[in-house]
């Protein structure tokens, strides 16, 4: 967009206040003349309204319409004629209207500008970080690679790498977290097209989308070429699929407006789409054999489950069968089962997995805590009767069989 | 007896009377009070034939006739003529150089020339027509003369 233009725009107003002056002051005055010169001053402040960019030039503007309404006034009667179907009330109510909403639009367009200024600096910031991401990221796919090639690599490795991979990921999804909070304050809409091209060009060298874009491609690689990570990892990774997915979901389509040109964003989106579909197929396969591995390492036969309702529900049955079971003939068989439940649900469930299982959104906190307390009721029948019990028990007994003798003596002297 | 004489008059009187009869039974109304006034006059320039025309009026004559008899035969034309009609219906016509305004009366497809109306005798420099309540106004410059179609009004 071409530059303010502030001098211009003041001439302009000034050769206009000139001639709305030079014809006021004349002595004999053309009627004819009067009405050419209210013509060419409209036609000035409707030209000035297209070109200014600045408040003040608005307002100035408007001071101008202001000043012409009272420089005419005295010509009202002979301009409603001429004017005819128009009035010259009407004209110069447009023109207010038009000056103040052009004032509103400038000062609108300027606030999404200081937004946009915020936006890019906070984007420079991260891209500096961003780089540096990407080029350990770089690193660390050539060592994904070389490690897939060899059947030396072992899980530490592959944890090690996907720590570091972690890492940039939160970071991209930090980025374009903070990059859809500034453009929220943006309406992309009141931008002219060349304002969008031109931000577009200022971030595209830091090739937001490109970001975006590689966390998918390296997450599915790291799936692909791993299955030695722990339970937990793959949780995590799954928590990232799922922030990733948000983010998408919020922003996906706004950032391709702004960073893919026209004639591939759809190709570009749907590219983009699928993957992100592959991405939690594989991590949705990967967590939930994962999960199965681990109980069943365990000796805790849940039934089989493929998505999380399914777990659930196989958790759910699991204990509620343990605890009929428990209730009906506890002993040490059952109590070596609980034992064995609570030690994965207490040292790994819950410290490692739960928050991960919550913020992929695959446990809630109520489904804990439903567990727990079946637990705790599960825990309950469990429990071998305690020695104190029985010596209660036994004492019972006794004074029960004390009393019985007793009262048999005395009904045998009756 | 009815001579072929006093037939004829008699025809003659019938005839008459018909006259008579269809010329009152004929459309007859006029609307008095009419307020021909051009609020701003017209300003044309004449093509080369010396046709002006202002289609926001809807008015177009050739000057050519008007400007030969203030200028005489094989003057130019001039670059623009000034054109209002009176409140009374009467079109005055003047242009640059030109030492008169002539006022005309409309007729069917014609203006009929009324007044000559001697202004200048150096020629108006930049004449321009205002409508008046009761008069043209003609200034040129700082000189301001008002017209009617009888000529000067004090």
């Amino acid at each position: 967009m071409e530059k303010l233009n502030f001098k211009t725009v003041l001439a302009a107003l000034l050769v206009l206040a000139m001639g709305i002056t030079t014809q006021v002051h004349a002595q004999a005055q053309s009627d004819f003349q009067i009405k050419q010169n209210f013509d060419q001053d409209h036609a000035e402040v409707l030209d000035a309204l297209k070109s200014i960019e600045t408040t003040d030039a608005a307002d100035s503007l408007y001071e101008a319409v202001i000043d012409m309404q009272e420089r005419y006034s005295d010509h009202q009667q002979l301009l409603d004629r001429v004017l005819y179907p128009e009035t010259f009330d009407g004209r110069i109510t447009n023109l207010r209207e038009l000056a103040e909403v052009t004032s509103v639009r400038i000062s609108q367009i300027h606030e999404s500008g200081d937004t946009i200024v915020v936006l890019e600096e906070r984007i420079s910031e991260l891209t500096t970080d961003a780089t540096r991401y990407q080029e350990k990221a770089d690193s660390l796919n050539n060592e994904l690679s070389a490690m897939r090639r060899s059947r030396d690599a072992n899980a530490a490795q592959a944890r090690r790498l996907r720590q570091e991979l972690d890492q940039r990921d939160s970071f991209i999804i930090q980025m374009v977290d903070s990059t859809f909070v500034a453009y929220e304050n943006v309406d992309l809409e009141s931008l002219s097209p060349g304002e969008r091209r031109g931000l577009a060009l200022e971030i595209d060298a830091q090739n937001v989308f490109g970001y975006i874009e590689s966390v998918v491609d390296n997450n599915i690689d790291f799936l692909n070429t791993h299955t030695e990570l722990s339970t937990e990892d793959f949780l995590k990774l799954y928590s990232v699929q799922v922030e990733f997915d948000r983010m998408w979901g919020n922003m996906g389509h706004d950032l391709a407006e702004i960073y893919v040109s026209e004639t591939n964003r759809q190709e570009r989106l749907t590219d983009i789409v699928e993957k992100i579909d592959q991405w939690e197929m594989l991590i949705d396969d990967a967590a939930w054999t994962t999960l199965a591995d681990a109980f069943e390492q365990n000796n805790i036969e849940l039934a089989p489950f493929n998505n999380s309702l399914e777990f659930y529900t196989s958790l759910n049955n699991y204990l509620d069968e343990a605890i009929a079971r428990a209730e009906e003939n506890g002993g040490d068989e059952e109590l070596a089962r609980y034992q064995n439940f609570t030690d994965l649900w207490f040292n790994d469930v819950k410290p490692r997995w739960q928050e991960y299982l919550i913020s992929a959104n695959l446990m809630t906190y109520d489904n804990f805590n439903t567990i727990d307390e079946k637990i705790s009721e599960w825990n309950l029948y469990a429990q071998p009767t305690s020695y104190t019990t029985l010596i209660f028990l036994g004492l019972a007994i006794v004074i029960a069989l004390v009393l019985l003798g007793l009262w048999l003596r005395e009904r045998s002297t009756k | 007896m009815v001579s072929q004489k006093h037939l004829r008059l008699l025809g003659n009187f019938a005839a008459a009377t018909l006259l008579v009869f269809t010329v009152a039974c004929g459309p007859s109304l006029t609307l008095t009070g009419v307020d021909y006034s051009q609020p701003i006059e017209s300003v044309m320039s004449p093509d080369q034939d010396g046709l002006v025309e202002d289609v926001r009026i809807g008015v177009s004559f050739n000057i050519t006739p008007l400007n030969v008899k203030e200028r005489g035969e094989d003057a130019s034309l001039p670059s623009e003529v000034r054109l209002i009609r009176s409140r009374d219906g009467y079109y005055f016509v003047t242009a640059p150089g030109y030492s008169n305004v002539y006022v005309f009366e409309s007729e069917e497809s014609a203006l009929e020339l009324t007044e000559i109306i001697n202004v200048s005798e150096a020629g108006l420099a930049q004449p321009a027509f205002n409508q008046r309540t009761n008069y043209i106004q003609l200034i040129d410059g700082d000189d301001e003369y008002r017209l009617t179609k009888d000529g000067l009004a004090n």
